[in-house]
């Protein structure tokens, strides 16, 4: 259960986000739309905790985790939340594999122990059998359904993806927004979807807009 | 380790930035350790071989190079805190027509036993003639190590010809060294031949002092340097190893700094890399933190990296510096070419601790190149560096310019600092200020200047400034630190040869002469006596000739000596290099001081200081300073009226001829040569001597050179590869830049002016600074420099070192002294030219081999009366003698012992003609012995040394002879005999109780059938003693009966002979009884005598036929497998006795001495079962055939 209540956060004395609430039940996947600039990529932050709210209060499943300390919430990071980013961020000097391991090294499993559940992930995005592959070898969709994978190997209750499809073609862009859907469902982890595009917001259950009046459905 | 892929993996794909940093880090290390691994391998060469001429010495006496008066020997000898004092006359003889001299120890050889017995010779046909041993003492015998026999290309028998004053001198190799066997160049010889043949009659240079047992070398230090004249110096053996170490230490330093520079690049290196790295993987550290990386994971991690790049330069570094070290040590010697262990052949050694030490600085270099760039990383917010393209902005700030500043301002009172202990301190602080300011100063530099930048001019022009204003970050930081050491080496070279320069100056000015002449280097065996120095005057062509004496003064005990220059200088020195002058000049002798005897000792022009000059203290004014490139120690100039007015000493080593007018100087340089032997003098020009000189500078320089050249290439890779990676960095920014049209060439352009900017300007501000101090370290750098001219490596201080390598040196020694005494003591005796008892006889027969002696020994003939007292006393003109007593003595609880004291004199035929007072003409050699029934053995115990000055010594007239604290002696109340071993001691009272018994024919004793085989021999039977027996550190009073033997000859033995029976016995009806039978290897005996005193009698004299010895039982002795006939029935006259031993083994095995095992003991003498008397039994020739001749 995610409660976002009345969330702020102003740059330099500029408002960028003003008592914004959402509440998100697991299992649930939304979208967020809005223009560009909008401070939809520094409310992700904040959820994200990557980031610290000028107002308001940021609860996961009834732990309020706005006011924790940056190693708390670097934990919290790696145990509850997945990621998927723009800019993929696949680590090149790593497998295939070892990217979407990497959560779980960070967990402290061994890399023998990481191995099985990352093949498992790959093989759902269907890159089952590009586990040796160097990044380098993959195409920007492919790595993408690596970024993903990485995103739910180690099962977070909350997973972020900010513009995934932003550097990618509009096909490859559809089929890793499906394969995204599919995933968090399959989870049963709360996701968040931010994007521009409502044809790319339309693969969430809900979509949401923001504006700087606030989030309205 | 889990992570361990996601950093260290991405190490190996930032390939060239990684090789950079790893070949820096290794390079730097390994010149560290190469430098470090050289040096040590050379002290440690140095200090053993210190150590090892050393022996055991606890004190050691040096003088100036010119020695001291061998008065000084006696002196020592008798100091009652010294047991043992070893003299020794050092000469670094020069070889005649050669570059190369050899370093001669004059020793004397008993006492070298005693304190530094690996010294001891060894004669080439050692084993074939027992006499031979002699042959060490014979004054053209000269012993070389293995390594100087290689070096030299000689066998033993051949001849070596030296250059001794301005002539020649044949030396003989009459054999080896054995102790010495590590590739060290040195020979032994005679101290008197020595004395006598290089022209050093009545000089030592140095005495090796043994301490006794249980007194401090500090406090007996303090007392004998109380006793001794100015000028000679005690000093601990450590003391010497400390000094050749401090001697090259500023050196040492200099080139490890030299190389720490280079390892302070390859942390720059690190950093840049680092730094780029982090500015590249910025996004992807902020991924790694949005994914749940922890702050301190991340920067654990990345210095990791860095101390992973370090890691591996330290051990690849460590590696590759064995490698050089091993290259450097084959060509450029143990000193790296700086002329400081000159003779030493020192091998590297392994040593884990340094090893690791600079394994742990190249990991430290890597740690502190990834120290900034980690922080940096991990402090990064990832939110915002998560945005795309944030990369551009590179972190780092503008540096600490104020800060910067002040430490730049630091650097100017560094310099002014005084060295430390001959450290420059100051000026590595300064350099290390200049570095650490330079590095905080120069963002902020940057972006000063890049706001000078014109705003016009082409695009890439603009573009350059604007990337230089906008990100003066950690790269140009890195770039900074780079291009600063870079300079610093730049600087480095321009100041050596600025230093060079002056130095070339500094050469003309004190070399104004046409010629110069010498007779070998100035610490060698070569001089110019008066008579040469009235020839060379004399030439046609010679204008006028200048004289120079060199020398060297001992101011302080521990301290490397100082130069003595004796020339004529001009009244008011203005033919020195001055630096500073006294005002009015007084009427004491005037001297002129070098800068560094300045900075030792603070004389102050216009001072009044005191020199030792020939053993006295003269007191004499500081006229002036002078620059003196060339001794790092000190030197002293007086004019040479002063010098041999003050010293007497007129010998000269050099002359500087100035040419008459019209003369030319091929003319008078080709008279010089023939006016000694081939090759006695050497003539040079100033020309070539400055071309040596700088020749000299070069090849001390040589190492430095080198590491400024690695830390350039480095610096260069280094600026080159931080552009590079700048550019990795950037190459969005290019590509970008490309877009909008910007042709490759325009981008390169860009990069160019880039690293332009900052680097030239920072070289030429360093250089600037450093340009203007060329003697910044001249305490440290000095090279060796050859003043004292000529075409050599004249190096004072390596001369000086060499001169006193054969001081000191040994550790450790005091603790296995009082840990338990004797056994290293032993071993060292053992191996020494000792003699024991009868064993020596046959030695001395054997003498008549040496082939050296035509020496007429005294005869012995029949009818020669003996008269007493007289005889009682010494007869040095026949070839041996010795006072021989045995007896039994009585503990007070009743327990018997037995006890024999002996002394030999030895007449050498060696020597007669030598004038030296230590020629080996009389040996005395005593041996003592006590047999032990509750030990079931003997202890023994000898003595040996020269009649001559010291301890060692015979009266004629009486009976006097003494040996160190070990007399026998006849006084009015009888013969007293004082023995000092190292488990027993005595002393003892024997009063005879009749006239002496005549042996033989009225004291004629024959040994053989043929009449020339005799001794005068009388014997004092029945001697009453009384005394005091010291045992296991117990002294209990004893008395008991004995025997005395005083026995005189020339030609002792018969051929043939394999051995003797020989008893003395006091029989309990007051009678004694002599008998002795010489044995040939059948068993047969040879000749036999007996003599029979009945108490109160005269005594009578037996015919051979009527005397028989038949053995009756053996014992066999375990340590040598002989069976010795330990009981015996002697017929003699009427009487029949059979002999039993107070124990059976009284075996002395004397092997590893003197080859020989005879059996000596207490007896007691039955008749009928019952005991009738006691005496001594002595069996030689059981084990194998006794050589005799
Ligand atoms: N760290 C920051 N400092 C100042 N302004 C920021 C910062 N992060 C975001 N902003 C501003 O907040 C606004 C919202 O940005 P952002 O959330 O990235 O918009 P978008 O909806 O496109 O994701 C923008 O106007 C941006 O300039
Ligand atoms: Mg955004």
């Amino acid at each position: 259960m995610l409660e976002i209540e009345k969330l702020s956060r102003h740059f330099n004395g500029r408002t960028v986000l003003r008592d914004v609430s959402l509440q998100l039940k697991p299992g649930e996947y939304v979208a967020i739309v809005g223009e560009s600039g909008v401070g939809k990529s520094t409310l992700l932050n904040l959820v994200a905790g990557l980031d610290r709210p000028d107002g308001g209060r940021l609860c996961l499943d009834g732990e309020d985790y706005g006011r924790l300390d940056e190693d708390a919430l670097t934990r919290l990071r790696r145990d509850k939340l997945g990621f998927v980013f723009q800019a993929f961020h696949v680590l090149p000097h790593l497998t295939v594999g070892q990217n979407v391991a990497l959560p779980l090294w960070l967990q402290g499993l061994d890399a023998a122990a990481a191995a099985a559940p990352a093949r498992q992930l790959l093989d759902a995005v269907g890159l089952a059998e590009r586990a040796d592959s160097w990044p380098r070898e993959l195409s920007g969709g492919e790595m993408q359904r690596v970024a993903i994978a990485r995103a739910l190997v180690h099962r977070p209750r909350l997973v972020l993806a900010d513009e995934p499809t932003g550097n990618l073609d509009p096909a490859n862009g559809n089929k890793v927004l499906h394969l995204l859907a599919t995933r968090i469902r399959e989870a049963g982890a709360i996701g968040i979807l931010v994007t521009h595009s409502l044809e790319a917001a339309a693969t969430a259950d809900r979509v949401l807009r923001l504006t700087p009046e606030g989030l309205c459905g | 380790m889990r992570l361990a892929p996601v950093f260290l993996g991405s190490l190996a794909r930032r390939r060239m930035a990684t090789l950079f940093s790893l070949v820096a880090i290794v390079l730097g290390v390994a010149l560290g350790m190469a430098v470090q691994a050289v040096h040590e391998a050379a002290l440690s060469e140095f200090g053993r071989g210190l150590r090892t001429l050393a022996g055991q010495a606890d004190l050691q006496v040096l003088g100036p190079r010119g020695g001291f008066d061998e008065a000084l020997y006696p002196l020592l000898a008798a100091a009652p805190e010294v047991a043992d004092a070893s003299p020794v006359l050092e000469i670094d003889a020069r070889l005649a027509g050669r570059e190369d001299s050899l370093s001669i120890q004059g020793v004397d050889l008993f006492s070298l036993a005693r304190v530094t017995p690996r010294l001891l010779p060894r004669a080439a046909d050692e084993g074939e003639r027992e006499g031979e041993r002699f042959a060490a003492l014979a004054d053209d015998a000269l012993f070389l190590t293995e390594g100087a026999r290689q070096a030299l290309g000689v066998k033993a028998g051949e001849v070596l010809h030296f250059q001794a004053g301005s002539g020649r001198l044949a030396l003989r190799v009459a054999g080896d060294l054995p102790g010495l066997d590590d590739g060290r160049r040195l020979a032994v010889m005679d101290i008197a031949g020595a004395q006598w043949h290089f022209g050093r009659l009545g000089r030592l240079t140095r005495i090796d002092l043994r301490l006794r047992d249980g007194i401090a070398p500090e406090a007996a230090r303090a007392v004998l340097q109380a006793r001794l004249p100015a000028g000679v110096v005690v000093t601990l053996p450590e003391a010497a190893e400390d000094e050749a170490a401090n001697l090259s230490r500023a050196y040492r330093v200099n080139l490890t700094l030299l190389a720490a520079i280079a390892l302070l690049t390859g942390g720059f290196l690190v950093f840049s890399a680092q730094a780029l790295s982090v500015v590249r993987r910025r996004t992807e550290f902020a991924f790694l933190r949005a994914v749940g990386l922890a702050r301190r994971t991340l920067f654990g991690w990345l210095l990791a990296e860095g101390a992973a790049v370090g890691l591996a330069g330290g051990v690849l570094g460590v590696a590759l510096g064995h490698a050089l070290a091993w290259g450097a040590l084959a060509v450029l010697g143990g000193d790296l070419g700086a002329g400081y262990f000159s003779g030493l052949s020192p091998r590297l050694q392994f040593q884990p601790g340094v090893s690791a030490l600079y394994v742990l600085l190249g990991m430290l270099a890597g740690l502190a190149g990834a120290w900034l760039p980690a922080r940096e990383a991990a402090t990064v917010s990832p939110a915002r560096a998560l945005k795309a393209g944030d990369e551009a902005s590179v972190g780092g700030g503008r540096g600490h310019p104020r800060l910067g500043l002040a430490v730049l301002a630091a650097s100017l009172p560094a310099c002014l600092i005084p060295p430390l202990e001959g450290l420059p301190l100051g000026g590595y602080l300064a350099v290390a200020c200049l570095l650490a300011g330079g590095v905080l100063l120069l963002p902020a530099l940057a972006a000063g200047l890049a706001r000078l930048l014109p705003r016009g001019g082409p695009v890439s022009a603009r573009l350059a400034a604007a990337r230089l204003s906008a990100a003066p970050g950690h790269a140009v930081v890195a770039a900074a630190g780079v291009l600063t050491s870079v300079a610093l080496a730049v600087a480095m070279a321009i100041m050596v040869a600025s230093f060079r320069d002056s130095v070339d100056q500094w050469l003309g000015q004190i070399l104004p002469a046409d010629l110069y002449v010498r007779a070998g280097r100035a610490s060698g065996s070569g001089h110019l006596d008066e008579t040469l120095q009235a020839r060379i005057a004399a030439l046609p062509g010679v204008g006028r000739v200048d004289f120079i004496r060199h020398d060297t003064l001992r101011l302080i005990a521990g301290q490397p000596p100082v130069a003595l220059i004796a020339r004529p200088v001009a009244a008011d020195g203005s033919d020195l290099p001055l630096v500073a002058r006294a005002g009015a000049a007084g009427t004491l002798p005037r001297i002129w001081i070098s800068e560094a005897l300045q900075d030792l000792r603070g004389w102050q022009p216009g001072q009044q200081v005191d020199l030792p000059l020939a053993g006295r203290r003269v007191s004499v004014a500081v006229a002036g300073v002078w620059r003196d490139y060339a001794r790092q120690t000190g030197a002293v100039m007086m004019d040479l009226a002063d010098y041999r007015r003050l010293t007497g000493d007129r010998l000269a080593n050099d002359g500087a001829v100035h040419l008459g007018p019209g003369a030319r100087a091929d003319d008078v340089a080709d008279a010089l040569a023939s006016l000694a032997g081939p090759g006695a003098l050497e003539i040079a020009r100033p020309g070539e001597i400055r071309a040596i000189s700088l020749r000299i500078f070069d090849r001390s320089f040589a190492v430095t050179y080198l590491l400024e050249a690695v830390a350039v290439v480095i610096g260069l890779a280094g600026v080159a590869a931080s552009f590079a990676a700048l550019a990795a960095a950037r190459r969005r920014e290019f590509g970008m830049l490309r877009h909008l049209g910007l042709t490759r060439r325009q981008i390169g352009a860009m990069l160019a002016r880039e690293g332009r900017r900052g680097g030239r300007w920072r070289a030429r501000r360093h250089a600037g600074w450093w340009g203007h101090r060329p003697g910044a370290d001249r305490g440290g750098q000095s090279p060796e420099l050859p003043l004292e001219h000529g075409p050599a490596r004249a190096l004072a201080v390596p001369a000086a070192l060499r001169h006193r390598a054969g001081g000191p040196g040994r550790r450790g020694r005091r603790a296995g002294r009082a840990a338990g005494h004797g056994a290293e003591r032993r071993a060292g005796r053992a191996g020494g030219l000792v003699m024991q008892r009868r064993r020596f006889l046959f030695a001395l027969a054997g003498l008549a081999a040496v082939p050296a002696s035509a020496t007429e020994f005294a005869r012995v003939l029949p009818g020669r009366r003996l008269a007493f007292p007289a005889d009682h006393g010494a007869h040095p003109d026949f070839r041996t003698e010795w006072w021989y007593a045995t007896g039994w003595l009585k503990l007070p609880d009743g327990s018997p012992v037995g006890f024999q004291v002996t002394f030999f004199r030895v007449r050498t035929g060696l020597g007669e003609g030598n004038p030296s007072t230590f020629a080996p003409r009389q040996l005395i050699l005593a041996h003592a012995a006590i047999a032990d029934p509750r030990l079931g053995r003997l202890r023994h115990d000898e003595r040996s040394a020269r009649v001559g000055p010291g301890h060692a010594g015979f009266d004629t007239g009486t009976t006097r002879v003494w040996l160190g604290d070990w007399r026998f002696e006849l006084g009015p109340k009888g013969y007293h005999a004082r023995v000092q071993g190292a488990d027993f001691a005595y002393q003892l009272d024997l009063q005879p109780d009749g006239l002496p018994l005549l042996q033989g024919q009225a004291g004629f004793s024959r040994k053989a059938a043929d009449p020339r085989h005799a001794s005068y021999y009388y014997s004092r039977p029945q001697l009453r003693v009384s005394g005091q027996l010291t045992l296991d550190g117990t002294a209990r009073p004893v008395t008991g009966q004995a025997w005395l033997d005083h026995e005189w000859s020339s030609e002792l033995l018969p051929e043939g002979a394999q051995g003797w029976d020989w008893i003395g016995l006091n029989l309990d009806d007051g009678s004694g009884l002599m008998a002795f039978r010489l044995r040939d290897a059948a068993g047969k005996a040879l000749w036999s005598a007996a003599t029979i005193r009945p108490a109160g009698q005269i005594g009578q004299v037996l015919p051979p036929e009527a005397v028989h010895f038949t053995p009756l039982r053996q014992w066999h002795s375990p340590r040598s497998g002989i069976d010795w006939p330990v009981v015996w029935r002697v017929q003699a006259g009427g009487r029949q006795l059979e002999l039993q031993p107070l124990i059976n083994d009284q075996e002395l095995d004397s092997r590893r001495s003197t080859g020989a095992i005879y059996w000596e003991g207490a007896v007691r003498a039955l008749e009928g079962g019952r005991e009738v008397g006691r005496g001594y039994l002595e069996m030689t020739g059981y084990g194998k055939k006794i050589r005799v001749g």
